[in-house]
């Protein structure tokens, strides 16, 4: 058999005779790059698809061997940006180890990137991630009412977490708050409590899309009306003492039985108000941490949560997607719930 | 060309370091990795906790490489992702209809990674758990994408402790896993925002109680979190009926849909499109008593819009993205090794659109008359 009768594989040559471009046109808008319009690249996937062309993996192994002297890659670099101190937040703390440890086990380098006062502005930041061949980045629980973050968002893979009252619609990842009330909800009212009331930040719920009143709300429709207690929102700067405040007055005028709140400090805060826990009123912590006795609550998977947050921005690098999706999905990992001495059983109240 | 300096390469952990810092030939730890049967369950942890803290990965390279190699043996290439579905909704895989898009969807990201796919329905073909099980095993399956299964099943029994599996939809199925499915919660909300654009004060969810347990009351959610914003004039209580027959559905949503003078249904529940034509003039005529005219005596949007009938108005649900979604994430739990069921399982949601149609004609702005 000669040369010319051996059937010859499909390569990209051929891929760009068909679609009449030069064969590097091809190699590029294979590979997604940003100097080939959109139209082009349509009409040489299309080309490739037809004639069933396939990169072969081991040209690519082999190439990258030639070039780097090695046969692993260097590991791409992603970033993880925040917009305050986290050694400071223990929750965002905990996020940040759970992306740190899934990045290393998935071969990515994360980068910790600020993005605040006396750090990087969004156009700093821009020249850094280019410079630094960065595109793939985690929006990781902004707070609202901080510097805004503006970048041209089609350059870039991006995952939330949290994050869902700013810029760009993308994919996000969070703890599953309204499961967490709904879980709350329904142990406190297996403890015998009857006016149960939320309390959560208007920070906290303008970040994930008003998550936690969803919950309260589907779990406040299966109780009487006349155990209906309206919801308290801690306003966007929020005080410790004015909330504290706020809390006192809120359990007093609305005869709560028991709070569901978000702030790991709500025992303080309504023991600071006055009010005996639990003998006034009984109190559930809905975002708990390691270490916390005493309290009860519900306990989220921090650290799963910044998993996942990585797990999905490396899928999208892998299959060279970038920009905002007409369809970004949402992702909430579950919590537990964790018995405490700030919400025992009511039994001896019904005796009574 | 200039050599680099072989301190300048970063050390990347191999399965020789794994084998050696838990006393094991390489190939154990090889085994292992894959959960292979004959490696003990003791020994496996030991070696995947060993993994962690060394923090070896596959090198992507070397399996492209080693793909390539086996690929030239036509007997060797086995399924690596198992597709599980029930045999009960085997009508779900013809035409139109869910499965397809999702499958769809699965193969669009398992393909270009060089992960074959086999599709098992559980009850056909004598095919128990039990049974798929072994099968999965011998052939060195780990990873398991379960379909949509009815609520008839309620579990299925499987060693998962060897797999890593992703749900779609199937929120109801034990064990507890990571569920990918379509927002439902979103559906009911953005529903409710373009019927409110289009006109519609007067909007009422119907929807069976069953879809709401299996779905988590996320329609219901969905309509409570928009009714909070919206005057009480207008919140409709939604209906939740049993799931009996067209007849006794249709009479229980003609009486709610009286009584609370609903201008526009909403439901994922299309039965009465298949019981009757529809016709561009007239519409369709529900088999309730009274009968009701849709749209001409309420309106009709879908939470689960049909791709075969355009002229059902209502929120097309993204199926194949969900197939994307689910392969993209399981891929990730095999390749991290995350064998069995997540201390803390998580639910992926799959947003929809809205897409017009005749069900839900525009609807004039009627000023209130005063008397």
């Amino acid at each position: 058999m000669s040369i010319a009768e051996r059937p010859s594989r499909v390569t990209i040559k051929d891929v760009a005779r068909v679609a009449g471009v030069h064969f590097t046109t091809v190699s590029l808008a294979l590979r997604r790059h940003p100097s080939i319009p959109t139209s082009t690249r349509e009409r040489i996937e299309e080309a490739a698809r037809q004639i069933g062309y396939t990169p072969n993996p081991i040209f690519g192994a082999l190439t990258h061997f030639r070039v780097h002297g090695c046969v692993r890659a260097t590991p791409p670099r992603v970033a993880y940006l925040v917009n305050r101190d986290i050694d400071e937040i223990p929750h965002a703390n905990a996020f940040w180890e759970g992306a740190k440890s899934q990045a290393e086990i998935l071969g990515y380098d994360l980068e910790l990137i600020s993005v605040r006062e006396g750090h990087h502005d969004s156009k700093s930041l821009a020249r850094y991630l280019k410079a630094q061949k960065i595109s793939g980045i985690i929006i990781a629980c902004f707070k609202p009412g901080l510097l805004e973050l503006k970048l041209e968002w089609k350059d870039y893979a991006v995952v939330k977490i949290h994050s869902l009252h700013m810029e760009p619609e993308a994919t996000s990842v969070a703890n599953d708050q309204r499961q967490d009330v709904r879980i709350a909800f329904r142990e406190m009212l297996a403890r015998g409590y009857r006016r149960i009331g939320l309390a959560v930040g208007e920070a906290d719920e303008d970040s994930s899309q008003y998550r936690h009143t969803a919950g309260y709300l589907i779990e406040r429709a299966s109780v009487p009306v006349t155990d209906h207690v309206p919801q308290l929102l801690f306003p966007l700067k929020e005080d410790p003492k004015e909330v504290g405040q706020l809390l006192g007055q809120w359990v007093r005028k609305h005869k709560v039985e028991a709070v569901l709140c978000n702030w790991l400090s709500v025992r303080e805060l309504l023991v600071a108000a006055g009010l005996r826990v639990p003998d006034d009123v009984a109190c559930a912590c809905l975002c708990l941490l390691e270490g916390t006795a005493g309290l009860a609550g519900v306990f989220p998977n921090l650290h799963m949560v910044g998993t996942k947050a990585v797990s999905l921005l490396t899928s999208q690098l892998r299959q060279g997607t970038r920009g905002i999706s007409a369809f970004a999905s949402s992702t909430y990992v579950r919590s537990r719930w964790q018995d405490g001495a700030s919400a025992p059983w009511k039994t001896v109240a019904i005796s009574r | 060309m200039m050599r680099r300096q072989s301190s300048g390469l970063k050390k990347y952990p191999t399965m020789n370091d794994v084998a050696f810092a838990v006393g094991v030939h390489p190939t154990t730890v090889s085994l292992a990795l894959r959960s292979h049967p004959s490696i003990p369950l003791a020994t496996r942890t030991r070696i995947l906790n060993a993994v962690r803290e060394i923090g070896y990965v596959r090198d992507p390279l070397l399996d492209a490489f080693n793909y390539h190699r086996c690929s030239k043996h036509a007997s060797k290439r086995t399924a690596s992702i198992a597709f599980v579905a029930d045999a009960n909704s085997a009508s779900l895989f013809e035409g139109l209809a869910y499965h397809p898009l999702v499958y769809e969807g699965v193969r669009a990201v398992a393909d270009p990674q060089h992960l074959s796919l086999e599709i098992f329905q559980i009850g056909a073909n004598g095919l128990t758990a039990s049974r798929l099980n072994t099968i999965l095993t011998s052939r060195g399956i780990t990873g398991i994408l379960i379909s949509t299964f009815t609520l008839s099943t309620k579990d299925i029994v499987l060693d998962w402790e060897n797999f890593s599996t992703v749900k779609i939809e199937s929120h109801h199925l034990l064990p507890q896993m990571d569920v990918v499915s379509n927002d439902q919660c979103q559906a009911a909300r953005l529903c409710m925002c373009k019927l409110r654009q289009l006109g519609y004060r007067r909007i009422g969810l119907a929807t069976a109680l069953d879809d709401e347990s299996r779905l988590q009351d996320n329609f219901s959610t969905g309509v409570l979190v928009e009714q909070a914003d919206m005057p009480a004039s207008e919140r409709v209580p939604p209906l939740l009926f049993e799931r009996t027959n067209v007849a006794e559905i249709s009479a229980r949503i003609a009486a709610w849909v009286k009584e609370n003078q609903v201008d526009v249904i909403m439901t994922n529940w299309s039965e009465f499109f298949r019981e009757a034509a529809w016709s561009t003039a007239d519409g369709i005529r529900l088999p309730t008593d009274p009968p009701l005219n849709i749209p001409r005596d309420v309106a009709f949007a879908s939470l689960d819009a049909p791709t075969d009938q355009p002229h059902i108005a209502g929120i097309v649900q993204n199926h194949r993205l969900v197939g994307m979604r689910a392969m993209e994430h399981l891929e990730v739990l095999v390749k991290t090794y995350q064998r069995g069921a997540p201390a803390n399982p998580s639910g992926t949601y799959v947003p929809g659109y809205w897409r017009d149609g005749a069900t839900v004609p525009h609807k004039p702005v009627r000023r209130k008359v005063r008397v």
